[in-house]
């Protein structure tokens, strides 16, 4: 089974990735992006409860003050019309944070986890073309040796 | 003067360990470097010390966010020890990373907990991104907030000079309440400030810390946490321009840690 957590900074807050990112997509000579707010995914694999994968996004994944997280669901920042850009790792290349997260989630005394992966969803406000988000996915976001990219429109 | 021992703890990332052992051996006291699996096994106790100092880095390499994960280490594994230590009354410092540790386990400000501060509080306060996105890497000026109840920096009565090394210092509070709180207990230690202890915007502020916060503390000012390095300015020539003659004889983070060593000799 596998349990998807969302993390992303609360709508009230500045997301300074996402205003450094409008800036590199202006660099890019791409015009029209309005604005843009990243969001951290994680999935767990193995057997947690809801009540666990609860204590691992409100705990271990999200801040309290900060930020919000939604499980199993679409998180707040996706508005109708945004571009979302998803950002994962290739198979077989070594995920960091995701085994950083697995040992959080052990020193909370909870055993069921046996996996994690971890990708970044980019949700992209503005009036900017298919062909304009691809170049900005693959040229500011995807390293294309040990990532690739998924485009959606919501 | 009796002995003080102040444990630096110490795991995977952690770089400022051995800093501050210096800083606070320097001021007199006998520090041991501890990582923090040696308590969680048992094999040392914290109420052998008067002092716990959270030094800074990159615990945990900064994944998910910036201290979270040793927070919840902390949190889950050896709350009972630190729980008891601060409930004893004992001196708490977390420098940078251990600030962003200390904030995270609700330690600091600390409200909602138990006798003394103990605890683990819910989390009212957190250290966020910077507002320029970017990490911050230089020396600022810091204006201690007059009246603060702070044991570590009782005497320091104007602006001292420290280095910052961080991408997420902004400190937010959840709410007003918790700001009107911590300023009616004066648990506002250290405002961002120019040299004359004037505040100011970006650069001045660094990271977009609401009211200027660069550093916090309990209600029982044991238990304090700032987000620049004290122990990488003990020594004159640490100071970026000691050749120019701008260095005092000591610099000026180490009366931090000479403050703490006399409380505990006297105190703990």
């Amino acid at each position: 089974m596998t349990t998807r957590i969302e993390v992303y900074i609360r709508e009230d807050l500045v997301d300074a990735a996402g205003e450094g990112l409008i800036k590199d997509i202006e660099d890019l000579n791409v015009k029209g992006a309005k604005s843009v707010r990243f969001v951290r995914v994680t999935e767990i694999e193995g057997g947690i409860s809801k009540g666990e994968a609860r204590r691992i996004a409100s705990e271990l994944l999200s801040d309290p003050v900060s930020q919000r997280h939604v499980i199993g669901e679409v998180s707040g920042p996706v508005v109708d019309g945004a571009w979302v850009i998803e950002v994962k790792f290739n198979k077989g290349v070594t995920d960091t944070v995701a085994d950083t997260t697995l040992k959080g989630i052990a020193d909370m005394g909870i055993a069921g986890a046996t996996g994690a992966k971890t990708s970044t969803k980019v949700v992209l406000r503005g009036k900017i073309s298919k062909s304009d988000v691809e170049n900005i996915a693959r040229r500011l976001l995807a390293n294309s040796v040990i990532q690739s990219f998924s485009i959606a429109k919501s | 003067m009796k002995d003080v021992k102040v444990i630096v703890l110490r795991t995977a990332g952690t770089n400022c360990d051995k800093e501050t052992v210096f800083a606070f051996e320097l001021a007199g006291a006998k520090a041991d470097l501890v990582h923090i699996n040696e308590i969680s096994r048992g094999e040392k106790k914290l109420d052998r010390y008067q002092i716990l100092a959270i030094p800074g880095g990159f615990s945990y390499g900064d994944d998910i966010s910036a201290g979270r994960v040793l927070a919840v280490e902390m949190m889950n594994k050896i709350s009972a020890q630190v729980d008891k230590f601060v409930a004893d009354g004992k001196l708490v410092i977390g420098i940078c990373n251990g600030f962003q540790v200390l904030v995270k386990t609700g330690l600091l400000p600390g409200f909602n907990a138990g006798e003394a501060g103990s605890g683990a509080a819910k989390q009212s306060v957190t250290l966020f991104d910077n507002d320029s996105g970017k990490f911050d890497c230089r020396w600022v000026h810091l204006n201690p907030v007059e009246g603060n109840v702070c044991v570590f920096t009782q005497g320091i009565e104007t602006p001292i000079y420290l280095p910052i090394a961080h991408g997420e210092g902004k400190l937010i509070f959840d709410n007003e309440k918790t700001r009107d709180k911590l300023r009616a207990a004066k648990q506002g230690v250290f405002k961002y400030s120019d040299a004359a202890g004037k505040p100011g915007p970006y650069p001045i502020n660094p990271n977009g810390s609401e009211d200027d916060l660069a550093g916090i503390c309990n209600a029982t000012g044991r238990v304090f946490g700032l987000m620049p390095h004290p122990e990488r300015h003990v020594l004159s020539t640490q100071h970026p321009r000691w050749t120019r003659g701008e260095a005092s004889e000591r610099g000026d983070g180490f009366a931090i840690f000479r403050n703490a060593v006399a409380f505990a000799s006297m105190e703990l």
